[in-house]
């Protein structure tokens, strides 16, 4: 009984080591391809015979990617914040302060997570070009910075906060904003960080709202100048994956730190939801 | 009276923090996401190519819509993609959570991070690593078949294979979120219940389908249905891999509305096709919102 048990469990061990392999493999593919030379790019070896820099450097001298790396470290940031000022201010009034009509105008809130992207994105590219936004990395930001999402899962994490800490300050006479800044927001650091975590992610990633808003190139955000390198001209593989590898270094960075709060958020708005 | 008074204008005051607190949230809210709606709705409803003046057309973009080919045929590619999306999808995140779970601590959060890390990379990289992969002349799966001694495939470039390839990568991409789910609801069983089955004798099979199984009711029903309306709007990846084709084999219901609208310019009827997407998705929400409260009663 025992000794199966012991070879079962190296045997689990070895098939949880050939899927992760599997599933990493075509990341290693990515990175490795990028310092391939030109003429052996399609050879199934992962170790090149010569390693050529060449895409690294074409994509920054020749194609101004960094440009498109700007645009997006700025529509990320931003997005991200703004996202979470304006989320966090909502969930403090859902989850402390009493008002007429909380309950339904917190409904109608939530209803916004049900609606599609694909369903309003016309519409919402209208608006925008009537604000005179689109062909600005404005345009891009202000429309997703609002939404239902943020504000249901930081109200949920409001709400376990002792209400005890926001009480003795009021005595204090502190007013409620000073307590959202002072009592509350400080607690809420780690929802904070996974919330903002995610939205970064989601935005430096994001592909279909910047390519209806912007179309001059001096303002592709990293994705779609991506995407773009693909149709111009012949696919030059090495510069392509040279691209994806700097574009991956974000969010490899923020992965590496902050795992455990993306896994976080992820089961919060999965399974307790 | 006095005290009541200084008790008024206090919630009239509370009142008025809560509603500066709302605004600017909900501003956005109203601004980007209820007037869209609105306006959405109310285009659909006109023949409109998004420069010259809107014609009303009543119902005519819908009764269009159910008799376009292309459209139904996107409706039926749509579901196609569902149906070999998300049964794998399921049982794969379903098996390597299990899997996952039985490991060391330390080996759980290598095999997790590696799973997991495809998920973090944006689609459009995901698409494009998937289309070098899938290469018809020298890619690496081609390769690899040719080693085993199989003939060479098309894959993205044949109609019969095109979405199925798509699946692949998007399985590739979210497998790692749904495991995660499902991980967690598997460390939420009390060890007890194991440990009791043990003592009367049931071996691992019988616990898995005894015990961890029905205690994964809800993190399972959330996984299907939300992996179910994540593809009914896929776009990114196929955008990338196959831009709809070949000839239409891989045009989803989203990538038909992208196409009307941007590269068509026949916004009115794009708009429609939005609307019934719309409909088919809250369906879909309803039906998970009844799920997931039957689970819980």
């Amino acid at each position: 009984m025992k000794k199966s048990k012991k070879v079962l469990s190296v045997v689990l061990v070895i098939i949880g080591l050939i899927i992760s392999v599997t599933l990493f493999f075509p990341i290693l593919v990515m990175f490795i391809t990028s310092i391939k030379g030109d003429t052996e790019i399609f050879h199934l070896s992962l170790i090149p015979k010569s390693i050529s820099f060449e895409g690294y450097v074409k994509i920054f001298t020749e194609y101004g990617f960094l440009k498109n790396i700007g645009n997006s470290l700025f529509v990320a940031t931003v997005t991200t914040f703004l996202s979470l000022f304006l989320q966090s201010t909502s969930a403090y009034a859902f989850a402390r302060l009493r008002f007429r009509g909380k309950k339904i105008f917190f409904l109608i809130v939530l209803s916004t997570m049900m609606i599609p992207f694909s369903v309003i994105m016309i519409p919402l590219f209208l608006i925008t070009k009537t604000l005179h936004l689109t062909n600005t990395l404005w345009g891009i930001i202000i429309p997703i910075a609002a939404n239902g999402y943020g504000v249901y899962l930081l109200r949920q994490f409001f709400v376990t906060i002792p209400r005890d800490l926001d009480e003795s300050a009021h005595i204090d006479g502190a007013t409620h904003f000073q307590i959202f800044r002072k009592v509350l927001l400080p607690l809420c650091k780690p929802i904070l960080v996974t919330l903002g975590t995610s939205y970064f992610i989601a935005n430096w990633n994001n592909y279909l709202w910047p390519l209806i808003v912007t179309t001059k190139p001096e303002l592709k955000l990293v994705q779609v100048a991506i995407a773009g390198f693909r149709s111009e001209r012949q696919t030059l593989w090495n510069l392509i994956f040279a691209a994806t590898v700097v574009a991956s270094v974000p969010i490899f960075l923020l992965f590496s730190y902050f795992q455990s709060y993306i896994v976080e958020g992820i089961k919060s708005s999965g399974v307790k939801g | 009276m006095n005290e009541r008074r200084s008790m008024l204008t206090l919630r009239k005051k509370e009142e008025r923090t809560a509603w500066l607190m709302l605004l600017p949230n909900t501003i956005g809210l109203f601004i980007f996401v209820f007037i869209p709606v609105i306006y959405a709705f109310y285009i659909s409803f006109h023949s409109w190519n998004g420069l010259t003046e809107m014609k009303a057309v009543a119902l005519k973009n819908y009764v269009k819509l159910f008799t376009d080919k292309d459209f139904i045929e996107s409706l039926k590619i749509t579901l196609k993609y569902a149906l070999m999306y998300v049964p794998s999808l399921f049982v794969l995140s379903l098996t390597f959570a299990v899997l996952v779970n039985s490991l060391t601590k330390k080996l759980q959060e290598f095999v997790r991070t590696m799973i997991f890390f495809p998920y973090c990379i944006s689609a459009v990289i995901s698409g494009l690593l998937w289309s070098f992969l899938f290469d018809p002349l020298n890619g690496y799966f081609n390769q690899i078949l040719k080693i085993a001694g199989f003939p060479k495939q098309m894959f993205l470039g044949d109609p019969n294979q095109a979405l199925g390839c798509i699946a692949v990568t998007s399985i590739w991409i979210n497998v790692g979120y749904n495991m995660v789910i499902i991980l967690a609801a598997i460390k939420d069983i009390p060890k007890e219940y194991y440990e009791a089955s043990s003592i009367d004798g049931a071996n691992c099979i019988q616990q898995f389908f005894k015990i961890t199984l029905p205690h994964l009711k809800n993190a399972a029903s959330f996984v299907l249905v939300i992996s179910t309306i994540n593809s009914f709007q896929v776009f990114d990846q196929i955008k990338l891999l196959t831009s709809g084709g070949p000839n239409g084999s891989t045009t989803t219901s989203v990538l038909f509305v992208f196409q009307q609208a941007f590269e068509q310019n026949k916004i009115g009827y794009a708009s429609s096709a939005a609307f019934v997407l719309f409909v088919i998705l809250m369906i879909l929400s309803l039906i998970q919102l009844k799920l997931i409260s039957t689970d819980e009663a």
